[in-house]
C-alpha cells in the first residue's frame, strides 16, 4: 500500500486540463490509503479505509464502475470497526485490462485470493454486478466469508435470462460487437461534462455530485479528450448456457448470512418486479430483505444512511 | 479448396502444429490456419492470464472473414468444438466439422455451477496457475480446464440455428452418450454427417475430413 497522490489531475485545480468546473459540491474524503495488489496475473488497484488491524470487509462496485464509489460510505463502515477495501475490479478502474468479456470467474477468483490477502473471514459488500459477485464468492468459498451485504445485485429479470428467439442472427451481432472493440481504440469523449451527462442519461437517479465523482474517477486523460477507464472488453459477451436455473444454483450454493437490499423506487438497471424479487430470494434461503425508500438502483449513493444504518444493525445480529 | 481454420481442443500440448500437418497429409489442397490458441505452444498466456469457453473466438476472430466468398471451414476439437459453432452460427463459416466437439458433459445447471465452484477452488490452490504465466509452452492453468458448454438444450437450440453442412466425427473419448450425440446432431437443418472415429488424434481425424470435402458434402 503507498500514500494517495496529492493532486489528482481530474479534479479542479489538479492540472490534467480536462477538470470538472467547479459545482460546488463537496466531494466525499480521500481513502485512508490506496495501492495496487498483484495476484490472480493481474494488477488489482485497492482503495482502503480503517485500521489495517480490523476485520476485513471487501466492497465491490458494479459493472462499469470503480472502487471510488464507496467514498461515501466507507469510512462510515470503517467507523462500525472495520477495514474497508474497494479494489477495482480487473477491466475496471486502475487494474489491469481483459483479454475477453467472460470475466465473471477471473473477477470472482480475484475477490477470493484478495480475501486470503487481507485475512480471511472477511464481509463482502456489493453492488449490482458487484452484488453477484459477492454471492458467487460466497458459494465458492464458504470458509472465507463471514456474511454479505447485496445492494441491488440479485440479477437481471427472469426474461432477460431467456435464450434469444434467433441464436444466429444474436451471435452475428455479438460477433460484430466484438471485432468493433478487438479493432477500435476506446473511444475519446471531448469533455468531462460530456461523459457526466452520459452518465446522467443512463442514471437517471443517481445525484449529481455522484455523477461527478464517478466520472472523475473513472476516466483518465486521452489524445483529444478523456476515455473511461473500463475496458470495453467488458462488454463483450459470445452465447453461453447461463439461465435463470443456473443463476438460482449460484444463490443457493450460499450459506453465509446475506442482507439484500434493494431500492424503493423506479430505477434503470433495477426492474423487477416485488413478486419477481420474492422468487428470486426464496433461492437465498439465509437472505433478509430490505427495502429502501426513496432510492433506486444505487442505494449507498442515494441513502448512504439507510445503508449504513441496515449494513450496522445486521452485523449486530449476525456477528462482526 | 476452402480454406480450414481449427481450433485446437483446450489443454492440447500439440497445439495446432500437428492438425496442419495431419490435414495437408491427407490432401487438404487450401490453407490450413491453425493456431497455436493463447496459452499453448508458441501463443502467450492471454491479457489477464484467464481461460474461458468462448475466449479461442476472439483469439482468431480478427483472422477469419465475414464476406461469404471467403469464409472458411471450422473445425473445433473436444471444448472448442462450442467455439467452431459460435463462429458458424455467426456467419464465419462456409462449413462445421466437430471432433468430440458437440458440447458435455451434459448436466443439470446445479451440477454444472458446482463442478465450477470446484474448478474455480482448484484454480486458487494452485500456485502455478495464479503465478505468473510462462513465456512459452503450455500454461499449467489449463490443467484445470474451461467451464464447458454443460447445457444439452444450448447446444440443441444452437445445432437448430446452424445454416451450414456439418461433420461431426466422435471418438470413444467423447464426453456425450451415443443418445446425446444423436439428439444434438439431429437438430442440424440439414442434417448432420456423424462417422465415429477411432480416436479424436489429427492423423485418425484429417482423412474423413478431406473425403468429406472432397465428396462435396460442404456446399
Amino acid at each position: 500500500m503507498v500514500a494517495l497522490p496529492q493532486r489528482d489531475p481530474l479534479k479542479p485545480g489538479g492540472g490534467g486540463g480536462w477538470a470538472l468546473p467547479d459545482s460546488g459540491a463537496v466531494p466525499p474524503p480521500e481513502p485512508d490509503r490506496s495501492g495496487f495488489v498483484e495476484l490472480n496475473r493481474t494488477r488489482l488497484r485497492v482503495w482502503d479505509w480503517g485500521s489495517p488491524s480490523a476485520p476485513p470487509v471487501i466492497c465491490v462496485h458494479g459493472a462499469y464502475d470503480h472502487g471510488r464509489m464507496w467514498d461515501g460510505i466507507a469510512p462510515d463502515l470503517a467507523a462500525l470497526g472495520y477495514r474497508v477495501v474497494a479494489p477495482d475490479l480487473r477491466g475496471h478502474g486502475d487494474s489491469g485490462r481483459l483479454s475477453s468479456g467472460a470475466a465473471w470467474a477471473a473477477s470472482a477468483l480475484d475477490l477470493g485470493l484478495l480475501a486470503r490477502h487481507l485475512g480471511p473471514p472477511v464481509g463482502l459488500v456489493g453492488h449490482s454486478f458487484g452484488g453477484g459477485q459477492a454471492l458467487y464468492v460466497a458459494g465458492v468459498w464458504p470458509e472465507v466469508v463471514r456474511w454479505v451485504v447485496n445492494l441491488d445485485g440479485l440479477g437481471p429479470r427472469p426474461a432477460a435470462l431467456n435464450p434469444p428467439d434467433d441464436l444466429a442472427a444474436v451471435t452475428a451481432d455479438l460477433l460484430a460487437g466484438a471485432e468493433r472493440v478487438l479493432s477500435r481504440p476506446p473511444r475519446v469523449h471531448p469533455s468531462a461534462e460530456s461523459l457526466v451527462a452520459r452518465r446522467r442519461a443512463v442514471n437517471v437517479r443517481m445525484p449529481e455530485e455522484w455523477l461527478e465523482h464517478l466520472v472523475r474517477h473513472g476516466t483518465r486523460p486521452a489524445e483529444g479528450g478523456l476515455v473511461w477507464k473500463a475496458d470495453p472488453m467488458f462488454g463483450v459477451g459470445l452465447p453461453a448456457a447461463f439461465d435463470l436455473e443456473a443463476l438460482h444454483a449460484e444463490h443457493e450454493a450460499v450459506v453465509a448470512p446475506v442482507l439484500a437490499l434493494t431500492g424503493g423506487e423506479h430505477d434503470t438497471w433495477s426492474e423487477m418486479t416485488p413478486e419477481e424479487l420474492e422468487q428470486r430470494l426464496t433461492h437465498l434461503p439465509t437472505a433478509r430483505h430490505h427495502v429502501v425508500e426513496g432510492a433506486g438502483h444505487y442505494v449507498h449513493l442515494e441513502r448512504p444512511d439507510a445503508v449504513v444504518a441496515e449494513i450496522a444493525a445486521f452485523v449486530r445480529e449476525v456477528g462482526p | 479448396m476452402t480454406p480450414l481454420l481449427v481450433l485446437h481442443d483446450v489443454g492440447d500440448p500439440g497445439g495446432g502444429g500437428p492438425w496442419r500437418v495431419a490435414l495437408e497429409g491427407a490432401g487438404w489442397s487450401g490453407a490450413v490456419y491453425a493456431p497455436d490458441l493463447p496459452g499453448h505452444g508458441a501463443t502467450p498466456a492471454p491479457v489477464g492470464g484467464s481461460y474461458e469457453l468462448g475466449d479461442p473466438v476472439l483469439a482468431v476472430l480478427p483472422s477469419v472473414p465475414a464476406d461469404a466468398d471467403h469464409r472458411p471451414v471450422v473445425l473445433g476439437v473436444g471444448t472448442n468444438g462450442w467455439c467452431a459453432s459460435i463462429l458458424a452460427l455467426g456467419g464465419r463459416a462456409s462449413a462445421l466439422v466437430l471432433v468430440d466437439g458437440l458440447g458435455g458433459p451434459f448436466r443439470p445447471q446445479a451440477e454444472a455451477m458446482a463442478a465450477e465452484r470446484e474448478r474455480i477452488r482448484a484454480i486458487a490452490d494452485d500456485p502455478t496457475a495464479v503465478g505468473p504465466a510462462p513465456a512459452g509452452g503450455l500454461d499449467p492453468r489449463l490443467r484445470h480446464g474451461v467451464s464447458p458448454m454443460g447445457s444439452r438444450a444450448v447446444a440443441e437450440r444452437a445445432a437448430a440455428a446452424t445454416s451450414v453442412p456439418v461433420l461431426v466425427l466422435e471418438s470413444p473419448a467423447s464426453p456425450v452418450t451415443p443418445e446425446e450425440r444423436d439428439a444434438v446432431a439431429g437438430r442440424y437443418p440439414a442434417g448432420a454427417t456423424v462417422v465415429e472415429v477411432e480416436s479424436a488424434d489429427p492423423d485418425a481425424v484429417a482423412p474423413c475430413v478431406v473425403s468429406w470435402i472432397s465428396s462435396g458434402r460442404p456446399a
